[in-house]
Parts: C-alpha cells; structure tokens; sequence
C-alpha cells in the first residue's frame, strides 16, 4: 500500500453578504446599457457591508467549512488564503489574522497570489504538501474578495462582467474518497501580462503619487488597461487567439493527466464572468450549457478567486452534483494565467 | 507546469543552483547620518549595519528578479524551458495585478512553467518559499522549481525620513532551483510556523481597502512601515534558535553537527544572540547584514547564495537556515548540501 493516500475535498464553505444590489437599479448611474447587461446575463451582485472587510469574510467562509466537516481548527496544518482584487491594507499578515481567528493555532499560513485561478493553484500546493509531508493531514484554502470605490467600480472594471462580494473555503484531506481530486493543470503565458495592468499606476514600476491619487489614477479598470496597452484590433485578436489556445492547451492537459476525454466530463465549474464566455468555454468542454455552473453567475456575479469553490458547493447545494460525476474547475485571468482541476465524485 | 497528483512523494529535492543580486547603488550610514538624526556609530553597534544597496529608479521587482534568476539557473545548468513552476516571494510588487511571477516568467523565457506570487510578512518568505518549492518536487508535482525572494523595500514602503526604520533595510533578491536528487539528502527537513495573534505588529495601513489612498494620507506616516520593534525582537530571539533546534533534530541530527546556519539578517545583534542560544561560535555563521542591511524576504537566499560562491559551503555539509518577520511567521530548513552528481 502506498505510503500517501488520495487526496480529496473534505468540506467547503462560503460567505456572501447580505446586501443584494441589481444591475437595472444602476444601469443609470454608471450608464451600462442594455445590450451589455445582455450579453453579461448577471442580474444582481452581493455587496459587502461599510463595516465588513476581506478577512470577516473569510474567517466566516474558513468557519462554516469547519463547521460542515466538524473540523476541529487544532486539526489544520496549512491555510492558503487568495484574493485577486486589492488587500484590506497596503502590507497586512490576513493569513495570519485568519488562522488566529478561527483558533488553527497549529497552522502554517501563507498568501498565494495569482489571478482568478489562485485558488486553483493553492489547490495543487495543499496537494502536494500533503503527498510530500506524512504529517499534513488537513489544509485549508480560503479566499475573499471585496470591490470597493475608490479603488474600483464594481459595474464598470470591465465590459465582459459585474463584480460581486463574496468568500468560499475548502478544506482537503488525505484518504478521501468522495471527492477525489483526479488531476490539476496549471499554466501561464506571461508574454499576455501587459494587457491588464490593474490599476494604472502603483507597484515598484511606477510608484503611486500625490498626483496620481488626485487624477484618479491609482484605480482598477480592465476596460482602460486594456485600452491602453492593446494599440489595435489586430493585437485585440492577437492576444484573444494566445487565451483560446492556452485554455485549450490547459484542458487538454488536464484530459491527457487523467486520462479521459471531454466526453467523460459530467459537470463544468468555471468563474462566473459574462455568459458570452461562460457559453464560449462549455463549447471548448462540448458541454451543454444546463450541466454548467453559468446559472450563479445571474445571481452572484464574478466575485474573482472565491468563485470556482462557491460555485462547486452551491451547485452540490442544489441537487446538481450526482455521485459518480466527473466535474472540471476551470478559471482563469490576468497575467494570462489558467487553471483547470479535475475531481471525482 | 508538470503535474503528477498520484506521485507517492518519493522524491528528494536538494538545491540545484543559487544566486543573487543587489542593487549597484550603495547608501553607507554616513549617507543617511547626512539627512536624517543618526550616525554611523549607532546604526553599527544597534544593527550591525555598515552600508545598505537601494534599487535604481529603473529597476522594478521583475527585473531584479531576472538578475536573481538567471544566475541561479546558469549554476544550475538548467535551461528556462526545463522549469516547471516559479514561486516569486514579495511584498511589494511591479503592479497590484497581475502577479510579478508572471512577468518574471516572459523575461526568463521559461515558458513552460506555471507561476504564482507568495507573501508571508516578507522577511520569513525566503525559508517559507524554498519549503514550497521542496514540497512541489518532493511531491512528484515538479521537476524543477525556480523560487525567488526578496523585495525593492526602499520604494515605496519606507519613510526616508523616519530613522527607527529606514536604517534597517535594503534591497535584493535571492533565487535557487530545487530539483530531484537521487538519494535522502539535500533539503530534509522544514518547518513553517504562524503566531497569528501578532499579525497587527508589522503593517503599512494605508493603500487597501479599510484606508484607501487618499490626498491627505499620502504623505502620511500611514503609507509606510509601522512595527513594533520590541515585539519583533523578543520573537526573533525566542524562535531563530528554536527552529533551527526543530529542524536538525527533525532531520536526526544535533545543532553541534551543523557546518554552518545561515539566519535572516535582520539585526546582527538577534544572529549573536541565536548563536549564543544554540551554543556555536559565530564563525558557523554567514551574515551579509553589515553590506547589505536587511533584504527582508532575500537576505538568508541572498547570504545562502554568497556563501556557495566564495567556496564556504561545500558538498556535504550540513546547513540549517532560520527566517522570522512580519505575521509573525518564521521557518527553519535543514540542508545536506549537495554536488552535481546527486541531482536526477
């Protein structure tokens, strides 16, 4: 018998905030038309509360996981926490705020930075610090996400979809065999990373000034990065070329590690941006559109890396996960990076 | 990035090939006893720091980065194309978004690696990262990893005019391939810890969601280093010696063994006080604080790096390092360092 058992999905838990704000109530306001909320299909988005900040929510997605797998903290030996979008302070240990919080006393912790995709790639490290280390039995993936002016606008970051609030947790296991994670496939075509450059200005390559925070620069918009940085149509096309070839190359990758084809696959869980690219990835699955995770993307709107994990629990919520399903993660963003998983259940 | 989920964590991981690099400009203590309330004698017998190298206004993190980087990979005779992932450990980094690792990844041309971002409270994250990077290879994740650490502290994280931080710190980056060895030697052993209840102690509050830049903070104290240098000190003395204790003993051998222990170069008074603590003579160390001051995330791959390359650490010996800061984390790592010859 091998000296590692599988590894798997023990438990998940999410957050999402109460407050529900639509599309059609600031349609005016940000002056969104009606051919683009059609094309994005998300009707309404979470919003955190003024008083709420990226951590509560983890710390209530980290608790609720606990609590769904009856997990005692003392039990967790690692904690991935993720985000994508800008930190509650400029350099803060949320990391350690989270496993001090939920009382995972005996926990290493760390922030893995990627895009959308990171909870994808904490995926595979708690993976491979479980298989690499006989003493890690139980490790612990959080994310949270909170788009908040004056660093970003939720309606109008981008053309392809709404930003919503939210927080989701996972916590793996060795020896499980419900839900077994079959394979991961994580790529990067860092050639892509001029393209959103969020936000404009601040980082070491361009130090954030005075000026810059009064004209308004020091802000997220994909929409102005890519205007910016995509000199023509050409390159537009160009660049959304080298994206469609990395998504496929990363899903071929993932079929050829597990062995099976896209035939096989029961289930497809992606991030919830606009429905046009939700439909134009369950093409490249060859899944139907009814046997995808596209109909949360109505009502909660891309919350960023919390996505994939809310939206496997939500959907196993919903009677939509049967036993024996072969169900693909895919998510994907800025850098370009890409990931896929695949998991038994 | 190659990935083998079913591998049964057979494999053993040593560091393949290590480099450096700091920056050219070099910021003596006299040149700072020149625009702030301080002087060299003080920053000498408090810090142990002589002179400290800050980034030119054209470097960014990325491109410190690649320095690092392919320096590590020419020692290591492995070529961009053959890394399967890069781990890049920072504070601060070219932009928000996306992650500098991805960057790092175009410039060196390793294109076949994944990438992501890691940040633990920046100082513990050269000991932190080298354990991830052992724990993808070790897993049969990866074959070889690339991992790279360190920070341009001096940008946009410090106060120049505030002296209980700026004569700490300056800025580099270490990096070094991890790949498969033969036989059970190279990086045995790793511990990484978290004391969360102090996560308040070292922070920059302004620039995120709770304190967004505004007009009035940005030239405020509020958008640089605070910490609380006592609780960082009775922490850094308590655990620097202690982990090192764990991984040896961890490992199945005794700190009198050790060839050499390399600890984060954070005060030159805390590295004595660990010495004094495991018992060794200062001559098992190697700091570069009084060169370099403190690189934060870079200065144990850093000091690990200029130790392999002036001929100090040799096949064989037994090297343990300690990392501690901001979380507050730390991590040790126990090494039986390795030739040519013990790599797959």
């Amino acid at each position: 018998m091998s000296m590692f058992q599988d590894v798997g999905i023990f438990s998940m838990g999410s957050y999402i905030p109460e407050k529900v704000v639509s599309v059609h109530d600031v349609k005016e306001k940000y002056n969104i038309s009606d051919e683009l909320i059609n094309k994005v299909q998300v009707e309404q988005v979470h919003v955190a509360a003024d008083d709420e900040f990226q951590t509560d929510m983890a710390i209530k997605a980290a608790k609720d996981a606990m609590e769904n797998g009856n997990v005692d903290p003392e039990e967790i030996d690692l904690i991935i926490y993720s985000y994508i979008s800008w930190p509650e302070h400029f350099i803060y240990a949320d990391y350690a705020k989270i496993q001090h919080e939920i009382g995972a006393k005996n926990a290493a912790a760390f922030r893995l930075e990627q895009s959308c995709n990171a909870q994808l790639m904490a995926l595979e490290y708690g993976c491979a610090k479980i298989l690499s280390d006989p003493n890690v039995n139980t490790v612990l993936l959080v994310s949270a996400e909170m788009w908040k002016e004056p660093l970003v606008n939720r309606w109008t970051c981008s053309d392809g979809m709404f930003l919503g609030d939210g927080a989701s947790a996972v916590i793996l296991r060795k020896g499980i065999k419900d839900h077994k994670i079959l394979g991961i496939s994580n790529k990067t075509e860092g050639s892509l990373n001029y393209i959103w450059r969020i936000p404009l200005v601040g980082g070491t390559k361009t130090p954030v000034t005075p000026e810059h925070v009064e004209q308004g620069l020091y802000f997220g918009s994909m929409i102005e990065s890519a205007r910016h940085n995509l000199k023509d149509e050409a390159e537009r096309r160009e660049v959304a070329d080298k994206i469609i070839k990395l998504n496929l190359q990363t899903l071929d990758d993932l079929f050829k590690k597990i062995n099976k084809t896209k035939k096989d696959v029961n289930k497809l869980i992606y991030y919830n941006v606009g429905g046009h690219f939700l439909k134009k990835i369950a093409g490249m699955v060859e899944i139907p559109m009814e046997k995808t995770s596209a109909y949360l993307a109505k009502e909660y709107g891309h919350m960023g890396v919390p996505d994939v994990f809310f939206n496997l629990q939500k959907m196993q919520k919903d009677g939509k996960i049967e036993k024996g399903d072969l169900v693909v993660l895919f998510n994907g963003g800025t850098g370009y990076s890409v990931s896929s998983a695949a998991i038994q259940f | 990035m190659e990935v083998n989920i079913h591998a049964n964590g057979n494999y053993f991981a040593g560091i393949k090939g290590i480099g450096h690099y700091v920056p050219k400009n070099i910021v003596t203590n006299d040149d700072l006893a020149e625009k702030i309330d301080t002087s060299d004698e003080w920053i000498r017998s408090k810090l142990g720091i002589e002179a400290r190298r800050l980034a030119d206004d054209t470097e960014a993190l990325s491109d410190i980065a690649i320095k690092a980087a392919q320096r590590a990979l020419e020692n290591a005779k492995v070529k961009p194309e053959e890394i399967d992932l890069i781990i890049l450990a920072r504070l601060d980094p070219d932009h928000l978004s996306p992650a500098t690792s991805c960057l790092v990844q175009s410039k060196l041309g390793a294109k076949n690696a994944g990438t992501f971002d890691l940040s633990v409270g920046g100082c513990p994250g050269s000991v932190y990262s080298l354990a991830v990077g052992a724990d993808f290879v070790k897993s049969g994740a990866c074959k070889n990893v690339l991992v790279i650490s360190g920070d341009i502290n001096s940008r946009n994280m410090i106060n120049w005019s505030d002296r209980n931080t700026c004569c700490f710190f300056g800025d580099g980056i270490g990096a070094a391939v991890i790949s498969r060895i033969k036989e059970d030697k190279g990086i045995k052993s790793y511990q990484l810890n978290v004391a969360g209840d102090k996560y308040h102690v070292v922070e920059i509050p302004a620039g995120g969601t709770v304190l967004p830049l505004n007009k009035e903070n940005i030239n405020s104290n509020e958008r640089y280093f605070r910490m609380d240098g006592k609780a960082v000190w009775k922490f850094a003395i308590t655990v620097g010696a202690e982990v090192v204790e764990d991984v040896t003993r961890m490992a199945g051998t005794s700190v009198q063994d050790l060839d050499l222990v390399i600890f984060h170069q954070a005060n030159i008074n805390i590295v004595k006080n660990c010495m004094e603590e495991l018992q060794l003579p200062m001559e098992k160390t190697y700091t570069t604080i009084e060169k370099y001051g403190n690189t934060g995330g870079g200065s144990v791959t850093i000091s690990l790096s200029e130790a392999v390359e002036k001929g100090i650490i040799k096949s064989g010996d037994k090297i343990a390092l300690s990392a501690f800061g901001a979380g507050l984390a730390w991590a040790g790592m126990y090494i039986e360092w390795c030739d040519e010859s013990d790599f797959l």
